[in-house]
């Protein structure tokens, strides 16, 4: 009996133990199954639960000036979005987000009421806004990190810069040309989750890790906005409708200023006229008017047909070319190259054009670089009008001569002038000096390059020596004159195609000048245009005094002693 | 005498195995328990490092802010708006400048 139940028990332990071993196969199997053969499917969407992909975009390269002055910056912020579902809320509260944001209240409720599952609100709110919204504890709406293109120094080198839109692209000027460079890098990344879902790379710090290129200009600050300063001044002070002055190093090409007026604020760009915000000194062409003698001078004495000392008839005023008169503004018996240029005789450059011919001008002017693009970089840049000598008339040659008929650049012009203060030899005009990567380092240095060499140093010499008879005793520039300095200067008065683009206006002009100082080393070229001017139309009255202000301003800036010793005051740093 | 010594050998062993299985049994559930640990640690230090990099990007938003800042003050409007208006000052004329040599 006590065998029988023994049996039994063993019977039952054995069919225990069977199962149990069993069991622990199935879970031995499962587990191999789980761990080895579906491993790879498994771990995928294991993952999905703590990991996710999200797509950031580097942040935008910085704009700084030649000494490292920040002039576009992007910084962060905050923009407003929401789920419109998930808002319960009172519309009184939502009264409330529209009256703090300064939006139309409709417009809001419309986006609220939308089937969609997001929608923004307002895209970057100011650091108060989001504050106030945040004490409203809304349900549904939230919050998200934004980044904002800022510009510290507002209206100054508007121009030059451009502006970028709401998704952080370039839409104007520098930051529209050089987009692909400053824009970050925009990748898909994988990126941890908590349980509650919250991400635990910090997205900031990757935006930084993909962040774009920053470019270093040759623009100076300080010459930026004594440049702006004193073209504001005179377009105000002679009732013109705008103006530009730009500033450039003759002997590497580098532009320090280029002002415009009216300004324009980049943070707020569309509250001011569009016309406004083009860098009209590299898009619009105009006629230079006599500053054009400079250059056709400069071809007549490289070629060797005149000297000079040569000394031309000026008819007293008036001379007839085909059925034409060219006029001047006083009446003149003979001058000298010299001569010509201070008074700026329009008969006197005739004639020169004359003994120079229509081939030998067109070839120099082309060789100043009229009728070809600068390449400084900036969109839209204009190559002028400079049409070929074959179609010239008699007519044309004498007025191409006096700066009609021709359309130049305010960039094409700086840069003939300082191939001039540069001993005979055209720099390329330079904007940008370098490319540096986010981590600061250098990508890319624009190096000063000269085009080539337009007429000798002899040539050039004696331009120099004519361009500061201008800026002397009855000379048209003598409101540019500055103490102390040899100042080399041309005016130029040009009248604007009649706007029904039939003949020249009688009222509306261009009022110009150009310079450079001192006259042995020339440090800086300055041309300053001013646009319609109303109270005077004449460069030496209206240009000249804006000139002057900036050359003063900068030079004290730069600490450029004089190079005239007149009255200045000399001390000594002893040891 | 003899049946009596297997059956003691046997239960010894049997007992020395119960022995071995709970310590492997122990071991195994330690090493359970240290590996959550672990992992609650691993995600403990992940959110440290979280906070620790949003703290740092708080500092470099500051700092920028700061920079921004002085990149206002330092303005040449703001200086020349200042030096005219409060200080009055203007720009030097010709034989107000000492040249040093």
């Amino acid at each position: 009996m006590a065998d029988k139940k023994k049996k039994s028990i063993q019977v039952r332990i054995i069919i225990v133990q069977f199962f149990l071993f069993l069991f622990l196969f199935i879970l031995g199997a499962r587990a191999f199954q789980i761990q080895i053969l579906k491993a790879d499917y498994l771990t995928k969407i294991a993952e999905t639960e703590y990991t996710g992909h999200i797509d950031i975009q580097g942040k935008r390269g910085e704009i700084f000036d030649r000494n490292m002055n920040q002039l576009g910056v992007t910084i962060d912020t905050l923009s407003l979005a929401a789920s419109p579902g998930k808002i319960i809320d009172s519309l009184k509260n939502l009264n409330k987000v529209s009256k703090i944001l300064n939006i139309n209240q409709k417009d809001l409720e419309q986006k609220i009421k939308t089937k969609k599952k997001f929608v923004w609100i307002k895209r970057r709110v100011s650091p108060y806004e989001a504050d106030q919204i945040r004490q409203l504890k809304i349900k549904g709406l939230f919050f998200k990190n934004d980044v904002i293109r800022f510009y510290p120094n507002r209206n100054l080198a508007a121009q030059i810069m451009g502006f970028t839109g709401i998704d952080n692209t370039g839409l104007e000027g520098l930051e529209y040309q050089y987009n692909s460079l400053l824009e970050g890098e925009r990748k898909k990344i994988k990126i941890t989750k908590d349980a509650k879902g919250r991400h635990l790379n910090s997205e900031k710090i990757l935006t930084q890790r993909y962040a774009g290129n920053s470019l270093i200009l040759t623009i100076d600050r300080t010459i930026q906005y004594i440049s702006e300063t004193a073209l504001k001044q005179g377009v105000e002070d002679n009732k013109a409708t705008s103006g530009m002055a730009l500033v450039m190093k003759p002997d590497t090409g580098e532009i320090m200023a280029i002002a415009h007026y009216p300004e324009f604020n980049p943070n707020s760009f569309s509250k001011f006229n569009k016309e406004s915000w083009r860098n009209r000194a590299v898009t619009d062409p105009f006629e230079p008017g006599s500053i054009m003698k400079v250059f056709v001078i400069a071809s007549a004495l490289e070629k060797q047909y005149c000297t000079k000392n040569s000394i031309f008839f000026c008819e007293n005023g008036k001379y007839k070319v085909g059925r034409f008169t060219i006029h001047d503004t006083h009446s003149y018996g003979w001058l000298d190259l010299g001569d010509i240029v201070k008074f700026s005789s329009n008969i006197g450059i005739v004639k020169i054009a004359e003994v120079t011919g229509k081939k030998v001008m067109h070839n120099y002017l082309s060789l100043f670089g009229f009728g070809e693009q600068t390449n400084l970089g900036c969109p839209a840049e204009s190559s002028g009008i400079l049409m070929p000598y074959s179609n010239w008339s008699d007519i044309d040659t004498g007025s191409i001569a006096f700066g009609q008929g021709i359309s130049v650049s305010a960039i094409q012009l700086i840069s003939g002038i300082s191939a001039i203060a540069n001993q005979g030899i055209l720099m390329k005009p330079l904007v940008i000096k370098k490319i540096i990567s986010s981590q600061g380092q250098v990508k890319k240095t624009f190096k000063s390059r000269a085009v080539r060499r337009v007429v000798s140093a002899n040539t050039a010499k004696n331009i120099k020596q004519m361009m500061r008879l201008v800026v002397e005793d009855q000379g048209t520039g003598i409101n540019a004159a500055i103490q102390g300095y040899s100042v080399c200067g041309k005016t130029g008065t040009a009248q604007k195609v009649n706007k029904s683009g039939n003949g020249y206006s009688q009222k509306d002009y261009l009022a110009l000048f150009v310079g450079f100082a001192p006259e042995s080393k020339p440090e800086l070229v300055i041309l300053v245009v001013i646009d319609e001017p109303r109270k005077n139309h004449f460069g030496g009255v209206v240009a000249a005094p804006v000139f002057k202000k900036i050359m003063t301003e900068s030079f004290n800036y730069l600490k450029i002693s004089p190079d005239m010793n007149q009255d200045i005051i000399l001390a000594k740093i002893s040891d | 005498m003899g049946n009596n010594n297997k059956k003691r050998i046997k239960k010894k062993s049997k007992k020395k195995n119960t022995i071995k299985i709970f310590i492997l049994f122990f071991i195994f559930m330690g090493e359970f328990f240290v590996y959550a640990g672990i992992r609650v640690e691993c995600m403990h230090i992940k959110y440290k490092i979280s906070k620790a990099k949003q703290i740092q990007k708080k500092l470099e938003s500051y700092k920028k802010t700061l920079i921004l800042e002085k990149e206002r003050l330092g303005s040449p409007e703001r200086i020349h708006k200042i030096a005219t208006t409060r200080l009055n000052l203007s720009v030097p004329k010709h034989n107000q400048i000492i040249y040093m040599y």
